[in-house]
């Protein structure tokens, strides 16, 4: 069988899919992948369906690999890093073939503003153990993924049959997305918490004009904000009964520090929450490198949904958006980036 | 009834059910500020409904509806945002609020009840001596007297099959530690501010650990992965030694 060979993985490296949605009533969060639209173009690029993809997913370095048993075809998404195949550089955001004796070596960027979280596809997917319909680690709670862990040096992933390879085709590999603009700065969208009537008008007021920062106190479960001035503090903030938080949340802990709740949250917590982030703009904060500095926007629900049907119908249309690399490379030096 | 009836509501104020927006796609329906049995009821029962009528999904906007989960007080309903008519959803939930006294519904039904083996004290249980000073009683009455309480599963939440159990009477009310643990392991038993809490993955906590299970309420590989559910009662068993490595099967009796 085939397999992925974690020659050196990077710090945080973890089977992801679209997470297990359904369950918060037994304590289990969906979890899944910070960035469905970066997860998504991963498929696409392999011709896969995200419903069912598996994908590693990890922050900078993302380490080196190899294959075993046959050669695999693999997209790179999500964050952008220094990607090199026997030292050789890759185009991010595009398709390629490893074969059983090459390196794929995953480093940081040079570049700023290149994201946070990367994804590494494998045509067949990742073949480890499927736990209440999903494969996605659960890394607090440890489990599903690979023995419900981040990866170590030696792991072997056994990959799946590759449907599109019996099916043949001109462009198993090969094939290129846009490059993504992550967050550089701006606004973060966001709906009334539903403990926005415990803030002051004052607080909440504050709350919209502040600049924060993406603090370095971050992973999959939120990250923290760090801002200049006084504390986002309520009089109840310590005594209110534990309630269901959704990923976006943003609670203001009993300092009055504000941490935005991610994909791998607690499914319940106790600290009031002034806003929660719409749906559309989670993986904008969740792709933000620590000092990103961002704002918060308040909106309305239907801004809230018209963002998401836009971000849903990008990513129905990502195989629309696909191009041979080499194509993509010429469109590069006549197409300024937005 | 009629007595206890106007006793809740003058408790209760009056703008309770209050439903709250979370977001783009999750509604909180709230029956009450704090803890009490007849808001919890409220909650199972509507969480109830939610599930029944989800299932059967006469009105279409309930087709929006991806998961619904009862908490202390309240009831998460997580819903597509994106979904037909889904713009109709809160209105509905609003009227089913008030179509009824929710806070006087019966307990759920088939409910059960846990007989769960727990060996308190020493490694298993090490803030049970502080505990017990706390409390200004022995550690063998503290013992008995938490063993003798029949406890109600209040929540699951805060990690996987982690449960929230309660009540016990004022003596246990407690603060929690002043320090968080950054780790108990999986089947700790732990109270504080009249709660018990007990953990079915290894997880930090800032409560007193006075017991441990072999019982592991989070199983992964078992269908459904958690046992216990919301309106469940729980009976501790003291005893003296548990293999803690082989997994603990117990057999819930219904509850009538």
């Amino acid at each position: 069988m085939r397999s992925l060979i974690a020659l050196s993985p990077g710090p945080f490296v973890s089977v992801q899919d679209l997470g297990r949605p359904g369950w918060q009533r037994h304590g289990i969060v969906a979890g899944g992948a910070m960035d469905p639209l970066a997860f998504a173009e991963g498929s696409a690029l392999l011709d896969a369906n995200s419903k069912t993809a598996t994908a590693l997913e990890f922050i900078a370095p993302g380490g080196c690999y190899t294959v075993k048993g046959g050669p695999v075809r693999f997209a790179l998404t999500g964050a952008i890093m220094t990607a090199t195949l026997n030292d050789k550089p890759l185009k991010w955001a595009t398709s390629f073939w490893i074969t059983p004796g090459d390196i794929l070596d995953l480093r940081p960027s040079s570049q700023t503003h290149s994201g946070v979280w990367g994804y590494l596809h494998a045509g067949g997917g990742f073949d480890v153990p499927q736990l209440f319909e999903s494969r996605a680690t659960h890394i607090t709670a440890g489990f599903g993924g690979h023995e419900g862990r981040c990866l170590r040096s030696g792991d072997r992933l056994p990959i799946g049959k590759d449907q599109s390879l019996t099916q043949g085709g001109d462009h198993l590999t090969g094939l290129s997305l846009p490059l993504r603009d992550f967050c550089k700065s701006g606004d973060i969208r966001v709906l009334p918490g539903p403990q926005f009537h415990l803030f002051s008008e004052e607080l909440r007021e504050r709350f919209l004009r502040t600049e924060f920062r993406i603090s370095p106190a971050r992973n999959r479960m939120g990250t923290r904000l760090d801002f200049e001035g006084e504390p986002f503090r309520t009089k109840t903030a310590l005594t209110e009964p534990s309630d269901a938080v959704s990923s976006g949340d943003i609670q203001c802990t009993g300092q009055g520090v504000p941490i935005v709740l991610l994909a791998e949250h607690q499914p319940t917590g106790g600290y009031p929450r002034i806003a929660t982030v719409i749906t559309a703009d989670l993986a904008k904060v969740a792709q933000c490198p620590i000092g990103t500095p961002i704002r918060f926007r308040l909106v309305d629900i239907s801004e809230a949904r018209a963002a998401l049907k836009k971000l849903r119908s990008n990513i129905l249309n990502l195989p629309n958006a696909r191009l041979p690399v080499q194509m993509r490379t010429h469109l590069h030096h006549v197409q300024p980036r937005e | 009834m009629e007595a206890e009836h106007s006793h809740n509501s003058r408790q209760v104020p009056h703008e309770y059910p209050i439903l709250r927006y979370a977001g783009d796609s999750a509604l909180i329906v709230e029956f009450g500020q704090s803890f009490d049995l007849q808001t919890n009821n409220a909650a199972l029962a509507f969480d109830s409904m939610l599930r029944e009528c989800t299932n059967s999904a006469r009105t279409p906007c309930l087709l929006s509806i991806t998961e619904t989960a009862p908490t202390f007080r309240s009831v998460l309903i997580r819903f597509d945002p994106l979904a037909p008519e889904v713009e109709k959803l809160p209105a509905w939930v609003q009227d089913m609020a008030f179509s009824k006294n929710w806070r006087e519904a019966p307990p759920p039904e088939d409910r059960r009840h846990w007989r769960i083996p727990a060996v308190y004290g020493g490694t298993a249980g090490p803030d049970l001596a502080s505990t017990a000073d706390a409390m200004g009683c022995s550690e063998t009455d503290l013992i008995s007297a938490h063993a003798a309480t029949r406890l109600r599963v209040l929540m699951v939440g805060f990690a996987p099959g982690f449960v929230y159990l309660g009540q016990l009477d004022e003596t246990w009310n407690l603060p929690r530690l002043e320090g968080i643990k950054p780790q108990v392991p999986t089947g700790s038993i732990s109270v504080a501010i009249r709660q018990t809490v007990m953990s079915a993955t290894p997880s930090p906590t800032g409560w007193r650990t006075i017991a441990r299970t072999a019982f592991q309420n989070f199983d992964p590989l078992s269908k459904p992965p958690v046992h216990l559910g919301a309106g469940d009662e729980i009976s501790f068993e003291p005893v003296n030694t548990l293999d803690f490595k082989s997994k603990l099967n117990l057999s819930p009796s219904p509850i009538p």
